[in-house]
C-alpha cells in the first residue's frame, strides 16, 4: 500500500517534470504564439506561408462568410478546395483557429501537440511497456525535444499530428486485452490521413509491430498469435472509413493522376542517408535539411546499451529500428528496401525520404533508450542511484533545449492576415521560383488578401491535377530579374487578352455583375441572343445549375444560356464525391459509438 | 585693387579645384576604359540566360535577348530587340523598337544599367509589344510598363527579403583587371562589377557581382550573382551583438529567445549564367513590323 502509494506519488511528479521540461522547451512559442515566422530568405519557412494561406482561406469561408470551403477560386485557376490532401477544413485541430485566430490557432495546435506528445510517450513507457520512472521520464524528453518535430515545425503544418504516434502505439498494444482500444487506434489512426505520406509510413510501421508481435517463440515452437494482426487490419479499415470524407476527395486528385507527384525514382531518393548524413542530422545540432532529428550523443549511446543489455524486451523495437533506418539509406544502403516500398500506390509518391521515415527512427530511439535505466538501479544501492538518472534526465535535457530551442525563435513576424477582398481575378506568375525557397508562399497569401488567384505557381509544378489550367489570368507577376537586373523583386504587367471573370461569345451580350464564393457563383447578364457564358475558372463537373446544364469549354466552366432579357443565374458547387465521403464517416462515428457502448455494458 | 587680386586670386584656385575634381570624375567614368565597352548592336545578335536559384531550382527558366529588326528614324538606328521568357515552354516575349545603349551614358551612370537590366531599354521603348504563348501580338502603352498596377498594394509582401532586396549602388565597385569567368557559353575574361554587403549593414541590404564582357551583345553580362545575402547571418549578427553587449540577464534572454538554430550552408545563390551568344542571319523578322 505504501509501495504503490510511493510510485504513484513518483508518477506525478515525473508527470511534472516532463510537463515542466516540455514547458520551458516550448516557451519560446507560447511568447510568441500570435507572430508569423520571419522569412529569412533561405531558411526554407516560406513552407509557412502555404500553411497559413490553408488556414485563412476555410477560416474566412467558415468562420466569416459561413459556407463550407468546397471551392478555391484562388489557386491554380479554381480548383476543389477539399481535394486538397493537407487543407485544413477537415482537420480537427484547426478548431483551435476559431477563438484564437488563424496564426495563433496554427501555432497553438503545434504547441498543444508537443504536450500530448510527451505525456503519451510517458504512458506508453511507463505503464504499457513498464520501464521505471527515470526510463519513462527520459523517453518522453527525448521524443518531445528531439529536434524532429521542432525542425518539422518550421517545415510543415501538417506533420504535426505525428506527434500523436506514441498515442496511437498505446491504444494498439493495450488493445490487445481490451477491444475498446481498437476503436481508440483506429481514431488516432485516422488523424494521420491529415498528415499525408506519413500516413503509410505509420501503416507501414503499425504493420511491423503487428507482424513481429504475431509470431512468439516457446522453447523451440513457433507460436501464431494473430490478435495483433486483427487488431491493425480492424483498425486501419475502421480508421479508412472514418477518414472517408478526406479519402474519397483525394481520390478524385488521384484519378487525374495516380502517382500525385510525377517522380522518377532519382528524384524520391532526394536526401536518402548515408552514414555520415546520418550521423550529422543525430548528432550536430543544427538544421540539416530534410531527415534533421538532432537526438545528441547520449540518448543514442543509452539506446545501443539498452539492446546490449536488453535485447530480448527491446529487439522487436530494434528490428523496427534497423529496418527504418535501412529505408532512409535508399540506394545508400546494402540492399535498396526503399525501391521496393516505392512500387507501392502513395507510397511511390514520397519524396526526401528521411523526411517521412526518421519520424520512426526518432520514436525508437527515444523509446529504447529509456529501457537502460534500470541499469543503473542495479548497479548503484543507496542515494546514488536516484542520483545519476537525473544527472543524464538533466545532461540531456539541456543538450536538447540549447540545440532545438532556436527553432521556436523563428516567429518574429507581426503577420496581418486581415479578411481578404472578394474574388477579383487570376494573376499568372511567370519564372518565380516554386520550391519553398522561392518566396511564391508568400506571393500568393499577399494576393489572396486583395483578391487575386495566383496560377502557374504551384509547387514544383508536379501535380497534374493543378498543372493544367486554361484560365485567363488579369496580370502577369515576373522577378525582374527576367530583364537581366540583380533583383528578385516582382514586376506586374496587364495582360492586353484579358477579356472578364464571365463572358459571353457574342459580344451583344453582357455580364453587368459576377460573384464567387467558396460554393456558388452569382451572375447578373443582359442577354439579348441565346448564347453561351464562359466563366474564368477551371471547369469541374460538380458545378450545377438550375438554369442550363454546365459543361467544358477548353478547360473553362461554360453554361448554355437560352433565355433573353436580364438574368440571374447562379451556380451551386455539389461535390458529390466528399459528401459521399462525409455520410460514410458520419455512418462509421456511429457504428463505432454503438461498438463502444456495447463493449463498455459487457464488461 | 588687393580686393581684386585677391578675388581674383580665389576664383582661380576654385576653378582649378573644379577642373582637378572634374578631371578625376571622369577618370573614373572614362569611357576608353574597357571595363565598359560594349558590342555594337546589328540584327541578328542574341544571348542566352540562364537563372538559377538556391540548388538549382528554375534551371529550366531560360532568357533569349535578340535583336530582330532595324529602323532609321529622323537619321538615327533603332533597333526591334525581343526577350524571350522560357519556363518548360515560351511563356511570354516582349518586343520593343529602342535605341541601343549608349557607352557614355553606361559609363557615367552604370548603376541605372545595371539595376535595371534590359527594362532600361523598355522604359524608353518608342513601340512596344506583348507576344503571349499562342502567339497572339497586342501593342502597349508605354504607361503600363512605367507604372504598373500595384496589386500587392496594403499587403505584407513588400515586408518579405525577396520583395524588400535594396541594393546601395553608391557601393558600387569595378575593376579593370579581368577575372576568368567559365560559363555554359564558354571561358571569357571579365571585368567584374560588385556592391559588397556585410552583415552588419541593414537587414534589407543585398549585394551583387557582375562579370561583363564586351564581347558578348547587350550588356555584357556574362554572369550575375545576386541575392546574395544569407537574411539569418544577419539575424545572427543583431543575436551576436546583443550577447556582447549585454548583461547576464540579456544574455540568457537572447540564449533562450533570440538565437535561432544554425543553417546548412547553402553555396548557390541567383545567378544568371550565359548559356550562348553570337549571331544569327535568319532571326530578323521584319515582316512583323
Amino acid at each position: 500500500m505504501i509501495n504503490n502509494f510511493k510510485t504513484k506519488k513518483n508518477d506525478l511528479f515525473a508527470v511534472l517534470t516532463v510537463i515542466s521540461a516540455v514547458f520551458l522547451y516550448t516557451l519560446p512559442l507560447l511568447l510568441r504564439l500570435g507572430k508569423a515566422a520571419t522569412l529569412t530568405h533561405k531558411n526554407c519557412i516560406t513552407a509557412w506561408y502555404r500553411a497559413y494561406f490553408f488556414g485563412l482561406y476555410p477560416y474566412v469561408s467558415m468562420f466569416l462568410e459561413r459556407q463550407f470551403p468546397l471551392w478555391c477560386p484562388f489557386r491554380e485557376g479554381g480548383f476543389p478546395w477539399i481535394v486538397f490532401p493537407v487543407e485544413l477544413s477537415c482537420n480537427l485541430f484547426s478548431l483551435f483557429m476559431l477563438p484564437m485566430g488563424v496564426v495563433r490557432g496554427l501555432n497553438f495546435g503545434w504547441y498543444i501537440l508537443y504536450f500530448v506528445g510527451a505525456l503519451s510517450m510517458f504512458y506508453l513507457t511507463r505503464k504499457v511497456l513498464k520501464y521505471n520512472v527515470y526510463g519513462a521520464t527520459y523517453s518522453s524528453i527525448v521524443f518531445s525535444m528531439c529536434g524532429f518535430f521542432s525542425f518539422m515545425q518550421t517545415l510543415r503544418l501538417n506533420t504535426r499530428e505525428t506527434l500523436l504516434l506514441p498515442l496511437l502505439v498505446v491504444f494498439l498494444l493495450k488493445s490487445k486485452q481490451d477491444n475498446r482500444f481498437i476503436i481508440f487506434t483506429s481514431l488516432v489512426l485516422s488523424l494521420f490521413v491529415n498528415s499525408l505520406f506519413f500516413f503509410p509510413v505509420v501503416v507501414l510501421f503499425l504493420f511491423l509491430v503487428a507482424v513481429l508481435n504475431t509470431f512468439k517463440k516457446d522453447n523451440f515452437l513457433l507460436i501464431i498469435e494473430k490478435r495483433y494482426l486483427v487488431i491493425f487490419t480492424v483498425s486501419l479499415i475502421v480508421a479508412l472509413f472514418l477518414s472517408a470524407y478526406k479519402l474519397l476527395p483525394i481520390m478524385e486528385l488521384l484519378k487525374v493522376d495516380r502517382r500525385v507527384y510525377e517522380l522518377a525514382y532519382n528524384k524520391a531518393i532526394v536526401g536518402a542517408n548515408t552514414f555520415s548524413l546520418l550521423a550529422r542530422h543525430m548528432f550536430i545540432p543544427e538544421n540539416s535539411n530534410v531527415g534533421t532529428m538532432y537526438l545528441g550523443f547520449l540518448p543514442v549511446l543509452l539506446c545501443l546499451f539498452s539492446v546490449i543489455l536488453y535485447f530480448k524486451h527491446v529487439k522487436k523495437w530494434f528490428i523496427i529500428l534497423v529496418i527504418f533506418i535501412i529505408i532512409t539509406f535508399g540506394p545508400n544502403s546494402f540492399f535498396d528496401l526503399n525501391y521496393l516500398l516505392w512500387h507501392l500506390p502513395i507510397l511511390k509518391s514520397i519524396r526526401e525520404i528521411s523526411k517521412y521515415y526518421s519520424l520512426i527512427t526518432v520514436f525508437l530511439i527515444s523509446l529504447i533508450c529509456g529501457r537502460f535505466f534500470p541499469v543503473i538501479s542495479r548497479l548503484k544501492k543507496g542515494k546514488s542511484r536516484s542520483v545519476l538518472p537525473v544527472i543524464i534526465i538533466l545532461i540531456t535535457f539541456i543538450d536538447l533545449l540549447s540545440s532545438n530551442i532556436g527553432y521556436f525563435n523563428i516567429y518574429n513576424t507581426d503577420l496581418i492576415l486581415r479578411k481578404p477582398r472578394n474574388y477579383v481575378a487570376h494573376v499568372k506568375a511567370i519564372n518565380v521560383h516554386k520550391g519553398d525557397e522561392g518566396g511564391i508562399e508568400p506571393l500568393r497569401l499577399s494576393l489572396y488578401l486583395n483578391g487575386f488567384g495566383l496560377i502557374n505557381a504551384q509547387y514544383h509544378n508536379s501535380i497534374k491535377y493543378f498543372k493544367d489550367t486554361f484560365v485567363t489570368p488579369k496580370y502577369f507577376v515576373m522577378p525582374e530579374y527576367v530583364f537581366i537586373a540583380p533583383s528578385t523583386k516582382v514586376f506586374v504587367l496587364l495582360n492586353p487578352a484579358y477579356r472578364a471573370e464571365a463572358y459571353f461569345f457574342n459580344e451583344k451580350n453582357r455580364v453587368d455583375y459576377f460573384s464567387i464564393t467558396p460554393g456558388s457563383i452569382d451572375i447578373k447578364a443582359n442577354i439579348s441572343e441565346p448564347d453561351t457564358i464562359i466563366i474564368n475558372q477551371k471547369y469541374s463537373k460538380g458545378w450545377k445549375s438550375e438554369y442550363g446544364e454546365t459543361f467544358n469549354s477548353n478547360g473553362l466552366l461554360a453554361v448554355k444560356m437560352a433565355k433573353i432579357g436580364e438574368q440571374s443565374i447562379r451556380l451551386k458547387y455539389i461535390p458529390g464525391f466528399f459528401y459521399r465521403g462525409i455520410v460514410i464517416s458520419v455512418l462509421t462515428l456511429l457504428a463505432i459509438c454503438c461498438a463502444f457502448f456495447y463493449l463498455v455494458k459487457r464488461i | 585693387m588687393w580686393d581684386k587680386l585677391i578675388t581674383n586670386f580665389f576664383i582661380k584656385l576654385f576653378t582649378f579645384l573644379i577642373y582637378l575634381l572634374c578631371i578625376f570624375s571622369t577618370d573614373v567614368f572614362a569611357v576608353e576604359e574597357g571595363c565598359f565597352k560594349l558590342c555594337p548592336w546589328k540584327v541578328g545578335q542574341f544571348v542566352e540566360y540562364q537563372i538559377i536559384s538556391f540548388e538549382n531550382v528554375g534551371k529550366e527558366h531560360r532568357y533569349l535577348i535578340s535583336i530582330i529588326g532595324k529602323e532609321n528614324i529622323d537619321d538615327r538606328d533603332y533597333f526591334w530587340i525581343r526577350l524571350d521568357i522560357y519556363e518548360q515552354e515560351r511563356q511570354i516575349s516582349f518586343e520593343a523598337l529602342v535605341e541601343p545603349f549608349n557607352e557614355v551614358y553606361f559609363s557615367e551612370e552604370p548603376e541605372i544599367y545595371i539595376s535595371k537590366g534590359i527594362m532600361f531599354l523598355f522604359k524608353n521603348a518608342h513601340r512596344f509589344f506583348i507576344e503571349l504563348p499562342d502567339n497572339s501580338r497586342y501593342g502597349i502603352h508605354l504607361r503600363d510598363i512605367s507604372n504598373p498596377p500595384d496589386i500587392l498594394n496594403g499587403t505584407f509582401y513588400k515586408e518579405v527579403p525577396d520583395e524588400k532586396n535594396r541594393v546601395d549602388y553608391s557601393k558600387l565597385n569595378f575593376t579593370q583587371e579581368k577575372d576568368k569567368v567559365s560559363v555554359p557559353a564558354g571561358k571569357f575574361d571579365c571585368y567584374r562589377f560588385w556592391v559588397d554587403t556585410k552583415e552588419d549593414d541593414d537587414y534589407t541590404d543585398e549585394g551583387f557581382i557582375m562579370w561583363r564582357s564586351p564581347d558578348v551583345p547587350f550588356l555584357g553580362v556574362v554572369k550575375m550573382e545576386f541575392s546574395i545575402t544569407e537574411f539569418s547571418k544577419k539575424l545572427n549578427y543583431r543575436y551576436r551583438r546583443q550577447i556582447a553587449h549585454g548583461n547576464w540577464f540579456v544574455r540568457l534572454y537572447a540564449w533562450f529567445l533570440v538565437r535561432t538554430v544554425p543553417e546548412q550552408e547553402r553555396k548557390d545563390n541567383c545567378a544568371v549564367k550565359l548559356l550562348s551568344y553570337g549571331y544569327k542571319e535568319n532571326i530578323s523578322r521584319e515582316d512583323l513590323f
